[in-house]
Parts: C-alpha cells; sequence; structure tokens
C-alpha cells in the first residue's frame, strides 16, 4: 500500500511541471504588454518612463528563461502575486473564497452520492422495469439540459412562481440546495447508469448466489459483498468527476451569485487580471490531482487485486 | 423412510422473442436419505438450472413453469420467500465450481469462511474465527491461507474453500455442481473425498453434478443422466451400463471407460 | 439494432434534421436583422410583430435565436471536428510511431489529464482574452487528450492484427498501410464518441458563451442570449426560454443520436475501448 502510494507520488513531479510550463507558457501569450495594461486600467499615465520603471519591477524585462525560474520560485513558496486589478495578494482572495467553492462542489457531489447509487441499484434489480427505463429517459434529459438554463429557471421558479424567498440570495443554510442541485444534475445522470452497470454486473456474479446460498439475507449479501465490489472501481470516475465539479463552479457559481473561488476566477478573466487566473488555475489543478491520487488510493485500498497488479509494475 | 428430495415434473423456462424456451422440460428426479446421485450430462441439459431451482436461485428472467420440488416432504415451490429463503445454508446448500468469481475477490478467504460458520453453527464471530484454521485444515488448506484472497489461490484451492464453506454449513441436501472441472487427477480425488463425508452424516445426501460420468464414478450410489432438459435415464451405479437405454447415455459411458473409469461401473 | 436504439436513434436523428434545415434556412426566415435595436419595445413579450418578444435592447429573439444557431452550433461542430483530428493523429502518432514516442506523447496526455476541465480552456480565454475564438481553441486544446487516448489504444490493438501484419509482410507502407488498413479499425468508434460528444461541446460552448468568456456581444449566440435574459429573470422570464430550449433540443439530439449508435450491434463488434 505504501509502495503503491510511493509509486504514484514519484509521477507529481513531472505533472506539476507540466503544469507550471503551461501555466507560465500561456501567460506568456497574453497580447499587449501586462505593464501598459496595469497602469492604463489603474487610471495612472502611461507614459513610457512610467512603463519602463514599472517592467522593471515585475521583471518583465529579463529573458525568457530567467523569468520562469524567477516565477517557479515564488510559485514553489506559494507567493502566487498581486491582483492587478485590486492590487491585493492572489493567495489570499483565492484562499478566503475557496472554503465557499469546495462547500458547494462537496454538497453536490454527496447529493450525486445520495441519488444516483440507490436509483442505479434499484435500476439494476429490475433491468428494463418502468423505473429502469424511466431513469434511463431522465438520465438523457438531465445530460442534455444547460445546467446554466436549468439553475436561471429554478431561482424563476422558487422566487416568482413560489415566492420562496429565503432560498434564494439570502444567508441561511438552506442557500446551498439550489446551487447544489444545478451543479449535481448532469453529474447525477452519468453515475446513475454507472452505478446501474456496475451492480448489473456484480449481481450476476457467482459469489453473490454462494452468500445467498449460504444463508445470509439479501440485505447483507447487498451490505458485506455487493456494495464494495460494485463501488470500488468507479472510485476513479468519482475522483474524474470533481474537475467536473470545479468546471461546473464557474457557471453554479456566476447564475447564483456565490460568492466562491470560480466567480472570481471568471471576473479575473473578463478583467485580464493574469495573475489571479493563473492562481486559480494552479490551486485547482493541484486539488484536482491531490483528489484523484486519493481516489485511487481509495480504489486499491478497498480492491486486493488492484493492490496486486501495482505492485506487480503497471503504473 | 420420506425421500429428503423430490422432483416431478420440473420445467423451468427463459422468456424469448417467439415464445418461452424450456431448458428444463419435464425433470423427475429424487434423492434418498443417505444417497449420493450423480446428476450428468453435457453442458446445457440443464443439471445447473435444475439444482438452482431447487435452492430458489434462479437466475432472473427465468421461471418455474411446472413441477413440485419437495424437501423432506415440504413443498418448497408453495412456501413463502422468507420461510424458503430460510431453508438456505443450514438445510440445504449449492456448491459452485470453484472459478475465479465463485469467492467474493476481495474478501479473505477466512473471513468467507468465518462467515459461514457463524451461519451453520450459530457461533459469535470471535468464536467462529478461532474454528476457522481447523476448517480449513479439514479441507487440506494451511491455516495460513485464512489471509488470502481467492485470486491467490488455484482452481483446486478455490473449490477446496466451497467444500469448507459447505462443511461448515452442514446441511442436509449438499448439491456440488461441476466440483471436479478443472482439476488434476490427484486434486479431484480429493475433493471427491471430502464430499464423500456428507454421506456420512445422518439424514443427509448428496448430489454430485457434472458433465464427466468419473467425477461421479465411485461415490454416487445412482446416476442419472440429462439430456436436453429431460432426464433419459436413472439407475443405479453398478446398473447403468446394463440398463442405459438413451444413446446419450451410451455415449458417456463409452466416453467414460476409454478415459479409464474408477472400478465399479464397468 | 435493438428496438431500443432504434428509437433513441431515430429520435434524435428528427431532431438534428430538424435543426440542420433551421440552421441552414432559418435566417433568411427572420423577421428582422438581429442586430437592429428597437428602443421603443424593450423587453416586449411574443407578439405580432415580435414572435418570442424582444430583449432589453428592443432586438427581436427569434431572429437573433434563427442566426444564433448558426453561430453556436457550426462553431460547437468545427470545434468537435477538429477535436477528432487532432486526437486521431496524436493518437495515430502514438500507436504507430516507436515505443520512445508513444511514451512520450501518452506522458503529455497524462499531464494534460491531471487538469480538472475547463480549467485549460480558462487558461487559454485567459491569455489570449475573450472570443470565440479563444473559446474555441481552449475547448480544443481540452477535449483532444481523451480521443487521443482511444485512438491510440485502437491503433495499437490494430496493429497486431493478423491481416495488418500479413500486410504488411506483403509490402503495404506507411500512407498506404494506415489509410487502408488501420484507419477503417480506428474512425468508428472515433466517430462514435465525437458523436457522444458533441452534445457536452455544445453544453459548454454555450456555457463560455453564458459567462462572457466566448463569443462577445453583440453578435448573437444562444448562451449569451441566456446571459442577457438572466438580468431580467423576474421582469421578463419569457427572454429564457428560447435560447435556452434551443440549446437544450440541440444537445438532446446529438445524446439521443449517440445512445442510439451506441447501441447499434455493429458498433459494439468494433469494440469498446
Amino acid at each position: 500500500m505504501i509502495r503503491f502510494l510511493l509509486r504514484r507520488l514519484l509521477w507529481l513531479p513531472p505533472t506539476l511541471l507540466g503544469l507550471s510550463l503551461i501555466c507560465f507558457g500561456l501567460l506568456q501569450l497574453a497580447p499587449g504588454d501586462p505593464g501598459e495594461l496595469l497602469l492604463r486600467q489603474s487610471g495612472g499615465p502611461s507614459s513610457a518612463e512610467s512603463a519602463a520603471r514599472f517592467k522593471a519591477e515585475m521583471g518583465l524585462d529579463k529573458s525568457l528563461l530567467e523569468r520562469y525560474r524567477l516565477w517557479l520560485g515564488r510559485a514553489v513558496r506559494l507567493d502566487l502575486g498581486e491582483s492587478f486589478t485590486t492590487g491585493e495578494p492572489v493567495r489570499e482572495q483565492i484562499l478566503s473564497r475557496l472554503p465557499a467553492t469546495i462547500e458547494l462542489a462537496v454538497t453536490a457531489f454527496a447529493l450525486m452520492l445520495v441519488t444516483a447509487v440507490p436509483l442505479g441499484l434499484l435500476s439494476a434489480l429490475r433491468p428494463q422495469g418502468w423505473l429502469d427505463q424511466a431513469s434511463r429517459l431522465l438520465a438523457v434529459v438531465a445530460a442534455s439540459l444547460p445546467n446554466y438554463w436549468f439553475g436561471l429557471l429554478l431561482l424563476f421558479l422558487f422566487a416568482r412562481v413560489w415566492h420562496v424567498f429565503d432560498i434564494v440570495g439570502g444567508d441561511g443554510p438552506a442557500d446551498i440546495v439550489l446551487p447544489a442541485l444545478t451543479l449535481a444534475l448532469g453529474l447525477t445522470a452519468v453515475q446513475s447508469r454507472l452505478a446501474r452497470e456496475r451492480f448489473l454486473t456484480v449481481l450476476t456474479e457467482d459469489y453473490i448466489r454462494t452468500a445467498l446460498a449460504k444463508g445470509l439475507t439479501r440485505r447483507q449479501v447487498f451490505l458485506r459483498h455487493a456494495l464494495k465490489n460494485a463501488l470500488a472501481p468507479l472510485l476513479h470516475l468519482w475522483g474524474a468527476s470533481f474537475g467536473y465539479l470545479l468546471g461546473g463552479s464557474l457557471i453554479v457559481e456566476t447564475v447564483f451569485a456565490w460568492p466562491g473561488a470560480a466567480r472570481l476566477a471568471v471576473d479575473a478573466v473578463l478583467n485580464r487580471d493574469y495573475p489571479v487566473v493563473q492562481g486559480y488555475i494552479i490551486l485547482m489543478a493541484v486539488i484536482f490531482i491531490g483528489v484523484n491520487l486519493a481516489a485511487d488510493a481509495g480504489h486499491a485500498l478497498l480492491d486486493p487485486r488492484v493492490r496486486q497488479s501495482l505492485l506487480n509494475g503497471r503504473s | 423412510m420420506v425421500k429428503l428430495l423430490e422432483i416431478t415434473g420440473l420445467r423451468i423456462g427463459f422468456p424469448a422473442r417467439g415464445g418461452p424456451v424450456w431448458p428444463v422440460d419435464g425433470v423427475d428426479l429424487d434423492l434418498d436419505q443417505g444417497e449420493v446421485l450423480g446428476l450428468v450430462g453435457q453442458s446445457g441439459s440443464g443439471k445447473s438450472l435444475t439444482a438452482l431451482a431447487v435452492m430458489g436461485l434462479l437466475p432472473r428472467p427465468a421461471f418455474i413453469g411446472q413441477g413440485r420440488i419437495r424437501l423432506a416432504g415440504q413443498d418448497l415451490l408453495n412456501l413463502a420467500p422468507a420461510r424458503r429463503r430460510r431453508l438456505l445454508g443450514r438445510t440445504m446448500f449449492l456448491t459452485f465450481q470453484g472459478s475465479a468469481s465463485a469467492l467474493n475477490p476481495t474478501m479473505t478467504v477466512g473471513r468467507q469462511v468465518t462467515e459461514t460458520l457463524v451461519l451453520g453453527r450459530g457461533l459469535t464471530w470471535p468464536r467462529a474465527w478461532r474454528q476457522t484454521p481447523e476448517l480449513l485444515e479439514m479441507v487440506s488448506l494451511e491455516p495460513d491461507s485464512a489471509a488470502a484472497y481467492p485470486f491467490q489461490l488455484s482452481g483446486g484451492m478455490r473449490q477446496r474453500v466451497l467444500i469448507a464453506l459447505a462443511l461448515a454449513l452442514e446441511p442436509l441436501l449438499l448439491m456440488a455442481d461441476e466440483p471436479t472441472t478443472g482439476l488434476d487427477m490427484v486434486t479431484q480425488r480429493s475433493v471427491l473425498d471430502l464430499l464423500a463425508r456428507q454421506k456420512n452424516r445422518p439424514g443427509a445426501a448428496l448430489m454430485i453434478i457434472s458433465h464427466d460420468l468419473r467425477a461421479v464414478g465411485h461415490l454416487a450410489d445412482r446416476v442419472a443422466v440429462m439430456h436436453q432438459g429431460r432426464v433419459v435415464d436413472n439407475a443405479p451405479r453398478k446398473d447403468l451400463p446394463r440398463l442405459a437405454v438413451h444413446p446419450h447415455s451410451r455415449e458417456l459411458i463409452t466416453a467414460g471407460r476409454m478415459l479409464s473409469l474408477p472400478e465399479g461401473l464397468c | 439494432m435493438t428496438w431500443r436504439g432504434n428509437k433513441s436513434m431515430a429520435a434524435g436523428a428528427v431532431i438534428l434534421t430538424l435543426l440542420a434545415l433551421t440552421v441552414t434556412w432559418g435566417p433568411s426566415l427572420a423577421p428582422h436583422d438581429p442586430l437592429r435595436i428597437d428602443p421603443l419595445h424593450r423587453l416586449s413579450p411574443p407578439d405580432g410583430r415580435y414572435p418570442l418578444g424582444t430583449d432589453h435592447l428592443g432586438r427581436c429573439v427569434l431572429s437573433r435565436l434563427l442566426y444564433g444557431g448558426r453561430i453556436s452550433l457550426a462553431a460547437s461542430l468545427a470545434v468537435s471536428l477538429a477535436v477528432l483530428l487532432c486526437g486521431l493523429a496524436v493518437g495515430l502518432a502514438a500507436g504507430l510511431g516507436g515505443p520512445k514516442t508513444d511514451l512520450v506523447i501518452m506522458r503529455l496526455v497524462d499531464v494534460k489529464l491531471a487538469f480538472p476541465s475547463l480549467i485549460l480552456t480558462l487558461a487559454v480565454i485567459g491569455a489570449l482574452g475573450p472570443s470565440l475564438v479563444s473559446a474555441a481553441v481552449g475547448l480544443v486544446l481540452n477535449w483532444w487528450p481523451v480521443y487521443a487516448r482511444m485512438v491510440r489504444g485502437l491503433v495499437l490493438t490494430a496493429r497486431e492484427k493478423e491481416y495488418v501484419l500479413a500486410a504488411r509482410v506483403s509490402g503495404s507502407r506507411g500512407l498506404r498501410l494506415v489509410t487502408g488498413y488501420i484507419l477503417p479499425q480506428v474512425l468508428p468508434p472515433a466517430l462514435l464518441l465525437a458523436s457522444l460528444e458533441t452534445g457536452s461541446l455544445i453544453l459548454v460552448f454555450a456555457g463560455l458563451g453564458f459567462l462572457g468568456l466566448g463569443v462577445q456581444a453583440p453578435t448573437p449566440e444562444w448562451g449569451t442570449m441566456l446571459s442577457e435574459a438572466r438580468h431580467y429573470v423576474y421582469t421578463a422570464p419569457h427572454l429564457l426560454l428560447a435560447p435556452g430550449l434551443a440549446i437544450f433540443t440541440a444537445v438532446l439530439g446529438f445524446n439521443l443520436l449517440g445512445e442510439g449508435l451506441r447501441e447499434a450491434p455493429n458498433l459494439k463488434r468494433m469494440g469498446r475501448w
């Protein structure tokens, strides 16, 4: 188990390096002189002198390699620079809003689990039954629904039609319901079908029959034998779905005016605030890598065959 | 003495596009207490389905169209499902071929045996855990194998684990589906010896299901041959070569003879 | 083909045909210039003159919808095609090149896949500034690795097939080998994936428009129309319906088509990845 984790961690540096190269490289592609841009945005004079001075301050006049090394040095220390628009340190800005985003993503994920797994199980118990057909239809519809549209419709319904104002835009704990629902929608659709496939496969395996033949109750068979085997391979996909959630939060936070990091990033892109964009990208990528690592570790923990093949040399 | 198992006119069907198909089409079988029955036939002759029907574990689309199954006089098919499920394990048990998926792949062998001891002997988990190595030794497995996972064991070892489960449960009716398939001759013999213990328990009976006559060879008291969903021959082992009328049975016997049947069947 | 697959595919095909017709001929049916502002009739509900009402600048919603459809769909399809080509190229290179090329390329793919979805797109748009082009480029960069990985796997399998080996022995080389023997194995599953993914692409592309990160005003596009409607959710809710429904229908069509294709038995034989 430890060996497996170490092996995986070995892949971390090259991945992070690639990440840093991409981030840095993209920023260099940005057209326009950031120095000029900044000064113009802050309303100051854009004389050639002040621009040049600014450039020297930011170290923008050095060679590409130098700049990269400087940038990397600062990034490793988690010094992500200051925002072009507000001048605040990027790290603080993002970190202060990160909890809201994480809260939303985790709630949506929990909603997905609680809906998709039971739905998948019930569909698998009666394949082609009415529940199965209905959930299949529902899944296609939900996967085709734009979540920005869905969110807006929900807002309209709750605020206008049903006059439930306090669920919208207030500060209560119920606030998270609508955004989390919207975020979870597409994901739940896909995962419920995947869960169904897994349960179908597992429930027809021989060892389930052996377990039943022994005299275990159906509930015992399900909890002790079926559940782990059905869901373990899905862990990978759940880790990846976290990426979907992070991407979706860009939209959901905007629709519901949720004070999270994603909204900050969208505004930053619109305002050409490169340090903030860059900081957001790095942070999200690191979180995502971490979540995936945890998912892989979880899978290996649950399934000894995975542990075996990993130790045997596949990466 | 009432027969332990009585199957009359059993028909098992699968729904299909042009009307149901009947992989089991009128099976009559019975088993006395203390008897060993060998149920032989080709793959697809319906033997496994028959056993599954007795257990009440038919796979989803299959259904019982007709027939009666009685266990120790008790009509199984008209029993309430919950009561019927209670018979599983301690009253009747079915072992499958020891393929990789016959045991839970993510649970250690020891835990699976312990779980069965709890079910079969009503022990608490700690006591059952303590008895597990003993049970493993009974089937000639190292006590250490309790910590192993099924995929780490050979086919023969897995089959022996399944028999250990049967020994832990001590059911009245034990059915073993293809217990020797895929195993080498020596292991086959040891598996059959283990199954033979079932004979020695009062009131119990054993049904060995196989496509190979040799597997039931020296254990069976009677041999029933199934072909295309029906029992075509049913005779005491010694009399089979003489009484078997169906061409298929004759094929099986000849094949068995060519591959050196153990003594008693020729 | 199973009846189930048939139904989905038929429904999907019907929707898509209608869509294609609307998009091709729709603009000529548009009653007004989609960019024309009518300050006297802002935010009016549907009536005789403006069949779907007007938006906050008095522009005809129906006209904007019809013209916007072209952009939303054409751009998404273009991106889809580009992703397919990129993925094919990279996958073929990895599968047909030597083991070293394969390793390097696959590591690159892994690095990209370590990014959560859309983050890379965000980076590109962030660097180049929001526009239709930067959104398209960002999406292509985000999506190609999945195709590349799949194509590579298919190529590796196809390479070992007997008739390919036979062809190589009898002298077929290079381009002929690829087009004659490898591509027929690779293309159908790749196209299947493309049909399944196009729906998602449309969603994301319009989503970027919604956030203001893609197509910029005043160009009509379904996503930007929704974004404009957003500010008037409570006062003019009718603005929400048309563009959202349009996006939903288009994506549904592709998803149904993809689902139906997936059930098709001969495609199943081609091998699932």
